[in-house]
C-alpha cells in the first residue's frame, strides 16, 4: 500500500508540474474558471464540454495514472526545447511589443499623416480613408491623445514569441517625453540582409 | 494594432512557417513540428486558375487590429478556423471570400469582418512573400504546409501590391497519372457541420 501511495504522489508531482502555471499563477486559474461559468450559463455546447472539461479531466487522469510516460515526454520535450523550465506565462508576459523612444523617426502633424496615409485601390476594395481597413484603430488611437500630445513615426524590428523576426511601424504618441501609445500600420518581414543568422 | 504593449497570438503562428523557401530549406524549421497534421491551405485565384495558397495573410490583419483570430478550429488540418479565397487582379492581392466558423459556434462570411466590402477585400495590411503549389504531389509531409509540389510560385507582396512572381520547378512526378492538387491524407474533425463538409469533400 505504502508503494502505491508514493506512486500516486509521485503522479501528483507530475501533474503539478505540467500545472505549474495556474498553481503559481492562481489569478489565471480563477479567471479560467470564471470564464467557463460565464460559458456555462451561457451556452455550453456539447463542443466545451469536450475541449474544456472531458480532455482535461481525461488527460489529468491519465498524467496521475501512467505518470512515468509523462515524465518521459516531459524530459523529451525539455530536450527538443519545446517547454521550459520556467513559468510559460511569464515568457508570454515578458515580451509585449512596445515601442521605445529610439525607434521614433519624426515628429508629424496630424494632417501630415492622414494626408499621406490614404490608401487607394481602383477596385474599391478599401474604404478612402487614411489607413483603409485599419481606420477604426487609428480613430480609436487617436481619441485617446490629447491636443497636446505629438505624434512621432516610428520604424522597429520585433522578434514575436511565434513566427520570424519582422519589421513594425506605425505612430507613437509621445508625451513628456514617454510613448504613451502606439498605432502599428505595418508588419513587414526583413529583407535578407537584416536577418541576423 | 495599437496600445501600449501587445502579444502575440499562438493562433497566428503558421504565418510563415513550415514553409520551403526557394533554395528549399525550410524557413523557420523550428516551428515545422507544431502542426503535426498537414494544414488545408487557402484558395488562390489566379491567371484563372484555382491554387493552392501555403500562406495566411488574414492572420496579420487580426495582428494589426490587435485582435487574437476568433475562429474554431475545424479540424486537425485547419487550426486557424477559417478558408479564405484570395486573388491576384491587376497586381494586387485581394481576399474574396472566407468561410468560417467563429468560437461561438456562428457561421462567418467575408462581410461579417469587413461590412461594406462583401466582394473583395484590398489586403493592403499584408507584406511579405507568399508560397503557391501547383501541378502534382512530389512529396508529401503530415506537417504544416510541408508538402512538396512539381512547381512552387513565390510571390512577393508589398502593402497588398504584387511585386514579383517567382517560379520555382521542382521535378517532375515519376507517376504521370498521379492527380493534380494539394492533398491531406488524415484530419480529425472536431465536430463541427462546416468541418465535416469539408472532410466529405
Amino acid at each position: 500500500v505504502i508503494y502505491a501511495y508514493w506512486y500516486l504522489a509521485l503522479g501528483i508531482a507530475t501533474l503539478l508540474f505540467i500545472l505549474r502555471d495556474k498553481v503559481l499563477y492562481p489569478s489565471k486559474m480563477r479567471s479560467f474558471f470564471r470564464d467557463q461559468l460565464t460559458k456555462a450559463k451561457k451556452n455550453f455546447s456539447k463542443q466545451d464540454f469536450v475541449d474544456d472539461v472531458l480532455i482535461p479531466l481525461l488527460t489529468g487522469t491519465f498524467v496521475l495514472v501512467f505518470w512515468p510516460i509523462a515524465v518521459i515526454m516531459c524530459v523529451y520535450w525539455l530536450i527538443t526545447g519545446q517547454i521550459t523550465l520556467s513559468s510559460q506565462i511569464n515568457a508570454d508576459e515578458e515580451k509585449p511589443f512596445s515601442v521605445s523612444k529610439q525607434h521614433l523617426i519624426r515628429k508629424l502633424s496630424l494632417e501630415e499623416i492622414e494626408g499621406s496615409e490614404i490608401i487607394n485601390d481602383p477596385l474599391g476594395g478599401v474604404p478612402n480613408v487614411p489607413f483603409g481597413h485599419l481606420n477604426k484603430q487609428w480613430s480609436q488611437f487617436k481619441e485617446n491623445n490629447s491636443a497636446d500630445t505629438e505624434l512621432w513615426s516610428f520604424n522597429q524590428k520585433w522578434k514575436p514569441r511565434w513566427g520570424a523576426e519582422d519589421i513594425r511601424s506605425g505612430y507613437a504618441a509621445l508625451k513628456n517625453g514617454q510613448v504613451l501609445g502606439f498605432f502599428v500600420k505595418a508588419i513587414e518581414p526583413l529583407a535578407g540582409d537584416e536577418i541576423a543568422d | 494594432m495599437t496600445g501600449s504593449s501587445y502579444t502575440h497570438s499562438p493562433q497566428n503562428k503558421v504565418r510563415r512557417c513550415c514553409l520551403p523557401s526557394k533554395n528549399g530549406a525550410p524557413v523557420c524549421e523550428k516551428y515545422s513540428g507544431d502542426f503535426m497534421t498537414a494544414q488545408i491551405p487557402e484558395t488562390l485565384l489566379y491567371n484563372g486558375e484555382r491554387l493552392a495558397m501555403c500562406d495566411q495573410p488574414l492572420s496579420v490583419y487580426f495582428e494589426l487590429i490587435g485582435q487574437s483570430p476568433p475562429f474554431r478550429a475545424m479540424s486537425s488540418a485547419n487550426w486557424r478556423g477559417y478558408f479564405g479565397t484570395w486573388e491576384i487582379k491587376e497586381d494586387r492581392l485581394y481576399l474574396v471570400d472566407l468561410e468560417g466558423t467563429l468560437k461561438t459556434g456562428e457561421e462567418v462570411n467575408l462581410q461579417f469582418f469587413f461590412k461594406d466590402f462583401p466582394e473583395r477585400v484590398f489586403a493592403h495590411w499584408f507584406s511579405g512573400q507568399i508560397r503557391v503549389t501547383k501541378g502534382k504531389l512530389l512529396k508529401y509531409v503530415h506537417a504544416g504546409y510541408a508538402s512538396k509540389y512539381e512547381q512552387d510560385l513565390f510571390i512577393d507582396v508589398y502593402r497588398g501590391l504584387i511585386k514579383n512572381i517567382e517560379v520555382k520547378i521542382n521535378g517532375t512526378a515519376e507517376d504521370s497519372s498521379a492527380q493534380e492538387g494539394y492533398r491531406i491524407a488524415a484530419l480529425t474533425v472536431f465536430g463541427n457541420k462546416r468541418a465535416s463538409e469539408e472532410q466529405q469533400k
